[in-house]
């Protein structure tokens, strides 16, 4: 096995900070072959290195250059005999924050060099495996994102699409004019389902339940149930899209009326009456005169904090529709939240002489006669009104579908705090769940209106087709394997897992004991570690940054930080590899100077780095220890980032229960574009250890 | 050159757009007529709903198949897809043809600087020349030679040539890849396509014309992307909100939505995004300690955005009913008066302030018309490209194998322009072999 060296001094400019000869002495020391070019990144420095892989047989490979995420996928395209690549960040890690201060950097990139080349004797090939993926996909529901979704895709894979009602249309079907123009969705509906239903890429399951879903990423068994024909039926799919839609919820447990009085309906109810022409009040059967509209009625409140989107929108357009049948219509709002063009039909409906007043319903009071008592108050103008209409029509908050939470549970998938289906990450994958091969269409997401749910149903089509695509599912296992000798079947990390890759196998089952033994679905990890960080045996490592990698790290590096005689207190850092390391790599490229006394160590999420990891980097004798990794909100692997702050904190109480200072040990947040907040962090931790001395273990 | 699919504007969505496109195995080629790819993104800092980075984009699945599904643009390595050219500083001048066989001359002006450029920074060390740096509003300078901001993509110098005066060339002496070529020409350019993706985005009204504000007039008074240039630590002010007369940092701000829109005078419609980033911003603020007031006429965080609202409002911004009448700066210490009519009191009131940012209406990217008219297609009043009303598709346009994504079909915000990037790359799947 041997393990090489290239680093590159980025056009000799490097060479003005980091001391190359001293490097390659230092390491020639240790007898790993090292060859340094000055154009790692172009083509004839990639020829370069393919030379001296080849002629010194190297099996593995420490980059000491610009970052990696720059130069990795070029370097492993081009070096495909290459079994493991380390990197050392010279370049923006190194000699641009540390530019006045050479010598340290020199030191500093032998010591990270030293670190790197110990890792790879340690660190393994990761190998690839393949999975077949059924070309197939199941829609579940058939409102306007279901059709849209089976239409973009039909052209490509077979689609089952399963809908609850006897018909397609969800939503639609209720409605008459829509908006943005006066369009007759129900020609548009129908012109869609004759497509579907014409199309022999596609079933369609009406009137059908899913009663269980089975299996993996590429790989599902559905069990359907069709209750009217009573029959149930067993279908394979690759790929899952979720378009369970909205309904709008019924507020019984406002004092609204709604349910005391039949002249109280929603939207929806009004929507189906201007759809048929006819809108009456239901008591009396006539014509109303005037009719009071109430937004955000049990939404932006205790029962729902979110707004549902497009509730202002349709119900001006529904006042529109009032008023030129000469129906008095007068909407009460909150905030008249009608976007880009809608804004439009609200110009239009105070033109046409449609009532607003600023102020939320609070009651509706049913009189004597059933007549319908509103008491308004006008937040301009301080004023009560106490109004009396023919017909209340309630804008109640929209929310999932019923069932959708029993399916999002079946399915694997979390919940928002609004109770629609969550994301991976709604920034820059709005059709993704949390579950690889699972996808998300339209209202399921968050309310939306006919044309975005169209819109986002397609992108959803565009992420199953692609998943879908190679018909292979190909994984570099950077999982974790577990040790079954060592599981004790605790099942913290199945838990603790957000992506539902791991399962308890129940191995004996007898009277006395059950053993059960954690197993890890490749096909479904992401492979942020997080489970081993939490597993309390170290059965769970995950691959190449099993704790015995991370330990040669800290303590080569702890070794190599005394060989060269550092005299500074030394820092160690463990930062995340996405927003964490390329925080670091901002501050380098955006010009940010901080102590050069910090030492970094990279894990794939926060979420990967146990107590035992941080304990160890004490032990060894590093003064201070500083997690970097992605706030909260936007960790890359949902659930890691509030790991490392739990064990930040269980450290913490530790350290201070056996009397070391626990100030010694910091976490700082940030995204990328955040470097500032790693400069104040390290300058904090050296002001700390001014305070509190060196390390007695050092 | 031959793609399957040509993209004009390498933004948001349709970056996202190319990363689709090229991971179902079309190849593409997206014209970016600045220096990087990123548009609008880059200058923002960050975004809502995540509050992180403006430049988060998808991961190319095809290549890489191991961990994550979301990186920094710098490191999303979208420039070494080998479905994907990009073409910057290049602008579309003509197309011709129909779906399957688009025919679209680009001029690409010289950058100066070819692939040989390792990103060492030697050339910009060694220019001699310092000017106002446009990216950051000329609150901070750069060199004749630069590079567009940390993250750019391609990670390339480039040379502002009408910049360049009375010097040695000394960057070209200092490039140790001999990646500076002074001889470099205009290029034209012609792509055969078989289907167009329009990604023009948007851009800020200038608020100069609505004299009420005194943008322009008086230094105190920014923009939000101003703000956000301020707001970002690799910025002009390391992330701390300034008051450009005196470059002190600010104490209190107040922040005015609807500057030009919703407005009969100049854009009658809601810009949809400002009043959520105004919030995004407002908390931002609260967290460096300023004082912000937002005034406002509806607050229109729709759908979960709502959080931002509760969240501000549990922060203690302070809300105001009312647009702000009129501005007037002291001339001497440059504080601002504003004159504010309250319309939940009816009170009309004039508030002393250090630093006013406007929001002002969202419209369609300069030149943007003449895309619209290149390519024939049909925009609405207000400039935005429309999609085919007929089909009821904000994506599909009335020219079949012609698409739309983003902001150039209205306003909205990164998820939505990422979906309608992403949805585009099926409907092309379909249209074209």
């Amino acid at each position: 096995m041997v393990v090489g060296v290239v680093i590159c001094d980025c056009g000799e400019k490097l060479g003005n900070i980091i001391k190359y000869d001293k490097v390659i002495n230092a390491i020639q020391e240790l007898k790993a072959p090292i060859k340094k070019i000055s154009n790692l990144c172009l083509a004839a420095g990639i020829e370069e290195i393919k030379k001296f892989v080849e002629s010194e047989s190297i099996d593995k490979l420490v980059v000491g250059a610009c970052t990696p995420k720059f130069i990795e996928y070029t370097l492993r395209q081009a070096l495909s005999t290459v079994l493991e690549f380390e990197f050392v960040i010279l370049r923006e890690h190194i000699a641009w924050p540390n530019k006045a201060e050479p010598e340290k950097a020199t030191k500093k990139a032998i010591i990270l060099l030293k670190t790197a080349i110990a890792a790879l004797e340690v660190k393994a090939k990761i190998d690839q495996e393949k999975y077949e993926v059924d070309q197939s996909v199941l829609i579940i529901g058939g409102g306007v994102a279901g059709i849209q979704a089976a239409l973009d895709l039909a052209a490509n894979v077979k689609v089952y699409l399963i809908e609850k009602d006897e018909n397609l249309g969800g939503n639609l079907r209720n409605m008459g004019k829509v908006f943005p123009g006066d369009f007759l969705i129900q020609e548009i509906l129908q012109d869609k389902i004759k497509q579907l239903e014409s199309n022999s890429n596609i079933t369609v399951y009406k009137n059908t339940k899913i009663v269980d879903i089975y299996g993996n990423p590429g790989s599902y068994e559905i069990t359907l149930e069709t209750p009217s024909v009573n029959s149930t039926e067993i279908i394979k799919t690759g790929a899952i899209i979720v378009a369970t839609g909205i309904e709008e919820s019924k507020p019984y447990h406002l004092d609204l009326g709604y349910g005391k009085s039949q002249d109280v309906i929603l939207q929806t109810d009004l929507a189906r009456m201007l759809k048929d022409g006819k809108v009456v009040v239901p008591s009396t059967g006539k014509k109303p005169e005037s009719v009071l509209i109430g937004n955000c009625i049990n939404c932006r409140d205790e029962n729902h904090f979110y707004c549902s989107k497009i509730c202002c929108t349709y119900s001006i357009h529904h006042a529109i529709e009032l008023i030129e049948d000469g129906i008095e219509p007068i909407i009460c709002y909150m905030d008249i939240r009608t976007p880009y063009k809608y804004e439009n039909l609200y110009r239009e409906a105070r033109e046409k002489g449609v009532t607003f007043i600023r102020g939320k319903l609070q009651s509706v009071e049913v009189g004597p006669n059933n007549e319908l008592i509103v008491p308004v108050e006008n937040t301009l103008t301080n004023e009560i009104y106490e109004l009396s209409p023919d017909l209340v029509v309630l804008s109640s908050a929209l929310v999932p579908a019923a069932g959708s939470e029993k399916l999002a549970e079946m399915l694997g998938l979390n919940l928002k705090e609004s109770c629609f289906i969550s994301d991976l990450y709604s920034k820059t994958n709005p059709s993704q769940t949390t579950q690889r091969g699972i996808f998300l269409a339209g209202s399921a997401f968050t309310p939306m209106s006919i044309q975005e749910s169209m819109s986002h149903a397609s992108a959803a089509a565009v992420k199953a087709l692609k998943f879908l695509r190679e018909g292979i599912l190909t994984r570099d296992l950077l999982v974790p394997t577990i040790d079954e000798d060592l599981c004790n079947g605790c099942a913290t990390c199945r838990d603790t897992c957000q992506f539902n890759a791991i399962t308890m196998i129940v191995q004996t089952n007898t009277d006395t004991e059950i053993v059960q033994k954690a197993s890890v679905d490749p096909t479904k990890c992401r492979g942020c570690g997080t489970c081993s960080a939490v597993c309390p045996t170290g059965a769970t490592q995950l691959a190449n940054y099993q704790r015995g990698v991370i330990f040669t790290k800290i303590e080569t590096m702890m070794k190599a930080i005394k060989a060269e005689k550092w005299e500074e207190p030394v820092i160690l850092a463990l930062t995340c590899e996405e927003c964490g390391s390329c925080g670091v790599d901002i501050a380098g490229l955006a010009g940010f100077e901080y102590p050069a006394n910090v030492f970094t160590i990279d894990v794939p999420c926060a979420g990967r780095i146990g107590v035992i990891d941080i304990l160890k980097a004490f032990v060894e004798g590093a003064d201070a220890v500083l997690i970097v990794q992605c706030p909260e909100k936007s960790c890359h692997y949902m659930f890691g980032s509030h790991n490392a702050n739990l064990v930040v904190q269980f450290t913490k109480d530790i350290l201070t229960e056996i009397g070391f200072e626990s100030s010694r040990l910091a976490n700082v947040e940030m995204v990328s574009s955040d470097p500032d907040k790693y400069v104040k962090a390290i300058q904090d931790l050296n002001k700390v250890i001014e305070e509190v001395g060196s390390n007695p273990n050092k | 050159m031959e793609k399957d699919v040509v993209i004009i504007g390498g933004g948001i969505a349709g970056t996202h757009a190319a990363i689709e496109l090229a991971d179902l195995g079309r190849t593409v080629a997206i014209i970016e007529r600045k220096a990087s790819i990123g548009g609008k993104a880059a200058q923002l800092g960050r975004f809502f709903p995540t509050d992180d980075c403006a430049l988060c984009f998808s991961l190319c699945t095809s290549m890489f198949k191991s961990r994550g599904f979301r990186k920094c643009l710098y490191r999303s390595n979208i420039e070494r897809n080998p479905n994907i050219e990009i073409l910057t500083l290049s602008e579309v001048t003509e197309v011709k043809g129909a779906i399957g066989n688009f025919t679209i001359k680009i001029k690409q002006q010289p950058r100066y600087v070819n692939a040989n450029c390792i990103g060492c920074l030697a050339c910009v060390d060694a220019c001699p020349i310092e000017v106002p740096n446009e990216f950051n509003f000329g609150w901070n300078t750069r060199k004749a030679i630069y590079l567009p901001f940390p993250m750019a993509v391609p990670h390339w110098v480039v040379v502002n040539r009408t910049d360049c005066r009375d010097c040695k060339e000394e960057c070209k002496t200092a490039c140790p890849t001999d990646a500076i070529d002074f001889n470099a020409k205009a290029q034209d350019i012609t792509v055969k396509a078989k289907a167009i993706v329009v990604a023009t985005g948007f851009e800020e009204l200038n608020p100069s014309a609505l004299r009420e504000y005194g943008y322009g007039m008086y230094a105190n008074v920014i923009t939000q992307i101003q703000l956000a240039r301020m707001l970002d630590p690799t910025g002009p002010s390391q992330g701390i909100p300034i008051l450009p007369s005196n470059g002190e940092p600010a104490k209190s701000v107040t922040i005015a939505l609807c500057v030009g829109s919703r407005d009969s005078r100049y854009k009658e419609y809601c810009s949809r995004i400002c009043c959520t980033y105004s919030l995004k911003h407002a908390l931002m603020l609260k967290e460096k300690g300023v004082e912000v007031r937002i005034c406002f006429m509806d607050i229109r965080t729709f759908g979960e955005y709502e959080d931002y609202y509760i969240r501000s409002r549990e922060e203690g911004v302070i809300f105001l009913r009312g647009r702000i009448a009129g501005i007037e700066e002291d001339p001497i210490t440059k504080k601002l008066l504003l004159k504010i009519e309250n319309t939940m009191t009816s009170e009309f009131m004039e508030v002393e302030e250090e630093l006013v940012v406007l929001t002002p209406a969202l419209i369609p990217a300069d030149g943007s018309s003449k895309i619209a008219e290149i390519l024939k297609l049909k925009t609405d009043e207000n400039g935005f490209f429309m999609g085919n009303e007929a089909k009821f598709s904000q994506i599909e346009t009335e020219i079949p194998g012609i698409y739309i994504a983003g902001t150039a079909e209205s306003p909205k915000d990164i998820p939505d322009s990422i979906t309608q990037g992403t949805a585009t790359a099926i409907k092309i799947n379909q249209a074209i072999k």
